[in-house]
Formats: C-alpha cells, sequence, structure tokens
C-alpha cells in the first residue's frame, strides 16, 4: 500500500522521499496499490511535477512486468493460500 | 547462455502461475530468515530481478550482489556488476536500485514509451528483453529442440528448458543462445522461439559486448539511416503492417543505444526492417550497415531461416527461426 495506511504526523501525512521509494518498491513486487489514509495522490506533493513523473514510470514498468489485472488476483490468491507472495 | 521462458506472459504473470502451481514465493529475501530485523531488505522478485529498496532518506545505497550471477543494472543495460561484489550506488529520487540477472529474458507487455522499453507499437507484441547476453563458453553449441508442455509445469536448470502452464492458452518457449566460433571468430546469437499466436518482439539490449569478445558498438542513428534506404519510407509506420502473423511470428531487435529517446526513435523502422527479413521461407539477409566515424567500421548480419515443424497437439505449426547476428570486422 504506498505512502502506507496510516500517515504520520507530517504535512500530507508522509514526506515526498518517502512516497517516491515506496511507489518504487510497489512497482517490483506483484501487488502495487495506492490508497491509505491522508493524501496519496502523487500530483500534490510538490509543485513540479518530480513526484508525479517518477511515480508515472514506475507504474508503467509495474504494468510492463504483469498486465492481467484479473488473473493477477487470481494466482496471487492462490499463491497467498498455498505459500504466500511476500 | 541458454535461457528459456514461457513467453506469452508478463515476468509477474509467469512467476505467479508457476508461484501458484509449485507453491514456491514470488519474492525471495536475501536475507536468512530470523525473528529479529533482517541484515538487509534486498530480496528477489522471481528468479530474475534482484531489488535492493531504498528503507532511509538518502541518495546513494550500498548494494551487496547475490554470488552466482552477474547482474545487469535496469537503468543503464550496458552495465553488468559482478556477484558477490559490493558497490556504492548512486539513487537520486529517479532511480531506484533495480537489477536482473544477466542472461535473462524479461518478457514485458509494453504499451508506451514511459519505462524505455518500447512505444505504442509494441502494445500488440510480446517484447522480450533480452540485455547483456552472455557469451557461451562452448563452441558449436546448440539448443535443443523446444518441447511443448500444456498442461504441465516442467522445469530443468542449465541446459534445460522452462514451460509454464497457462491458465487458458498455450505457454510459449523461447531460448536464446549466444556463443563464440573460435575458428571463424564469429559471433550467432540464436533464437528459437516455439509457435504462438502472440507476435515477439526480442529486444536486445547492450552496448558493452566488447568486453566479452563481440564488437557491438552499433549505432541507432545510423541504423536509422540504413533501414530507411533499404525501405525507402518513412519511419513509424508500423501500424499500416498488418497481416504480419499467420499464427506464429517474431521479429529480431537489437538496440545498442544508451540513450532511450533514440532508442525508441527507432523502433519502428527497426520492426519494418526486421519483418521483411523474417517473413517467408528459406533465407533471408537484412543487412545493417553502419560506417562511424573512426579507424573501424562494422557491418551487422542477420540471417534468417525458417523451417516448419508440425505440432500435432494443437494442430498448428511450430515455426522455428533461427537468427545468427554476426558483427564482422570490414
Amino acid at each position: 500500500m504506498l505512502g502506507g495506511y496510516r500517515g504520520s504526523n507530517v504535512p500530507l501525512g508522509r514526506t515526498k522521499q518517502l512516497f517516491i521509494r515506496w511507489a518504487q518498491m510497489g512497482a517490483f513486487v506483484p501487488l502495487m496499490e495506492n490508497g491509505g489514509n491522508g493524501e496519496h495522490r502523487p500530483w500534490m506533493f510538490d509543485n513540479t511535477n518530480q513526484t508525479l513523473d517518477i511515480y508515472r514510470t514506475f507504474v508503467n514498468i509495474h504494468m510492463e512486468m504483469v498486465r492481467d489485472l484479473p488473473l493477477i488476483t487470481h494466482w496471487r490468491h492462490g499463491a497467498l493460500s498455498l505459500q504466500g507472495v511476500m | 547462455m541458454c535461457v528459456t521462458v514461457a513467453a506469452q506472459n508478463p515476468y509477474l504473470l509467469n512467476a505467479g502461475t508457476t508461484a501458484f502451481h509449485t507453491g514456491v514465493s514470488v519474492i525471495a529475501p536475501i536475507a536468512e530468515r530470523t525473528v529479529l530485523p533482517p541484515r538487509t531488505w534486498d530480496y528477489m522478485l522471481w528468479k530474475d530481478i534482484f531489488v535492493a529498496p531504498i528503507v532511509t532518506n538518502t541518495t546513494v545505497r550500498t548494494i551487496e550482489f547475490p554470488a552466482g550471477n552477474n547482474w545487469v543494472d535496469w537503468w543503464n543495460m550496458t552495465i553488468v556488476y559482478s556477484g558477490n561484489t559490493t558497490i556504492t550506488y548512486q539513487t537520486p529520487l529517479e532511480i531506484f536500485p533495480v537489477f536482473f540477472r544477466q542472461g535473462a529474458l524479461l518478457p514485458l507487455q509494453v504499451n508506451n514509451s514511459l519505462a524505455g522499453h518500447g512505444d505504442e507499437f509494441s502494445a500488440e507484441y510480446m517484447t522480450l528483453l533480452a540485455a547483456a547476453p552472455a557469451l557461451s563458453d562452448r563452441n558449436n553449441q546448440t539448443l535443443e529442440p523446444l518441447l511443448q508442455h500444456d498442461h504441465h509445469h516442467h522445469e530443468q536448470q542449465g541446459a534445460g528448458y522452462t514451460a509454464i502452464r497457462e491458465f487458458r492458452q498455450v505457454s510459449q518457449e523461447v531460448r536464446y543462445l549466444t556463443t563464440r566460433n573460435v575458428e571463424s571468430s564469429t559471433k550467432s546469437f540464436t533464437l528459437l522461439a516455439s509457435a504462438h499466436p502472440r507476435k515477439l518482439i526480442l529486444l536486445v539490449r547492450t552496448a558493452d559486448l566488447s568486453s566479452q569478445g563481440l564488437e557491438s558498438a552499433v549505432d541507432v542513428a545510423k541504423i536509422v539511416d540504413v533501414v530507411d534506404r533499404l525501405n525507402d519510407r518513412p519511419l513509424r509506420q508500423v501500424h499500416q503492417w498488418g497481416a504480419f502473423s499467420k499464427g506464429c511470428g517474431w521479429l529480431l531487435l537489437c538496440q545498442s543505444s544508451q540513450e532511450r529517446a533514440l532508442g525508441q526513435a527507432v523502433l519502428g523502422s527497426l520492426w519494418r526492417a526486421c519483418r521483411h527479413s523474417l517473413q517467408g521461407s528459406g533465407s533471408q539477409h537484412l543487412v545493417v550497415q553502419h560506417t562511424p566515424s573512426g579507424a573501424r567500421s562494422l557491418c551487422a548480419l542477420f540471417e534468417s531461416t525458417c523451417t516448419h515443424i508440425a505440432w500435432s497437439r494443437s494442430r498448428m505449426y511450430q515455426q522455428q527461426y533461427t537468427s545468427c547476428g554476426s558483427v564482422l570486422r570490414q
């Protein structure tokens, strides 16, 4: 869950650096999901588009490696029931 | 180096289907199992991708590579790190430390140019990314015939094969082999792919093969020029090239530029050229030639032959293309 379910006591709930690094790692795990408490929209973290651009790149990397979402939930469910994805 | 993947689905979907059937985890931590915080958060994402996550607010990281393989930098696929070494890696916010195993063949579903592996024309293809392919040590090594496994998972390490059961469709096996012929001092790149309706792009990305004896300083810009003259058509008209696949087909792309933007610009024209070279039966030749400034000039020769083998199980034809890319010194 990119950025964490619960934010900390900083503006937006998490820092820009944390959000970016979290999204980058999220791209390289089977399930990349953005959500949780507080601000998670990538265009809200700076006035430039740096966060948004980085976020977009890594989302695309993730989607290149895993595209067929119904099948993914299918196998992820199966993998969890066996041993766990993580 | 002989690598086989079931290339119908992208990397993580392949991983997941195998995990589903075998119970192994898609993610394997590098650190030992412990109840304490592990010594490292690095992990393997399936078999081929090594991830060293950033867990502190920093732009530099010490990375310890797993032993047994060499590791290709995701962000600059011309850089290969040796296994069992430790480096200091610069990680500005745009960069995340990700490496993949040298010799791996990553299946990707590319739909745009944002990740640097193709562009919108890639969408109807399966992109196989081969970076810094390692040369086989043995001379005259050949690839074993491909085997089809519709309903079984079978895996064999080494020179074997990997076939991954698909949920709805037959799997596809792809292997490549890079060898060096000492006698003629030529190097060949052999690709075998089993029949599948899905068209295939093989994206070979390397600019650092010279250390292994391959001359690879092929300038993408010059290839654009040559391809343009070969075809005498404007660039990026791939979408008009329908009716390519009759159940089976692949494209061989060699891209040596480190600059992604340039590489993407050339993809469309290269596709067209490679399609020319690979269609039909018999032997055809595509000569990509360039003459860089300097003392040496290189000629990359791709020759293709195809053989039709009846594949009774699915009543499809298994086509076998062998593409040999030799880079010759003129």
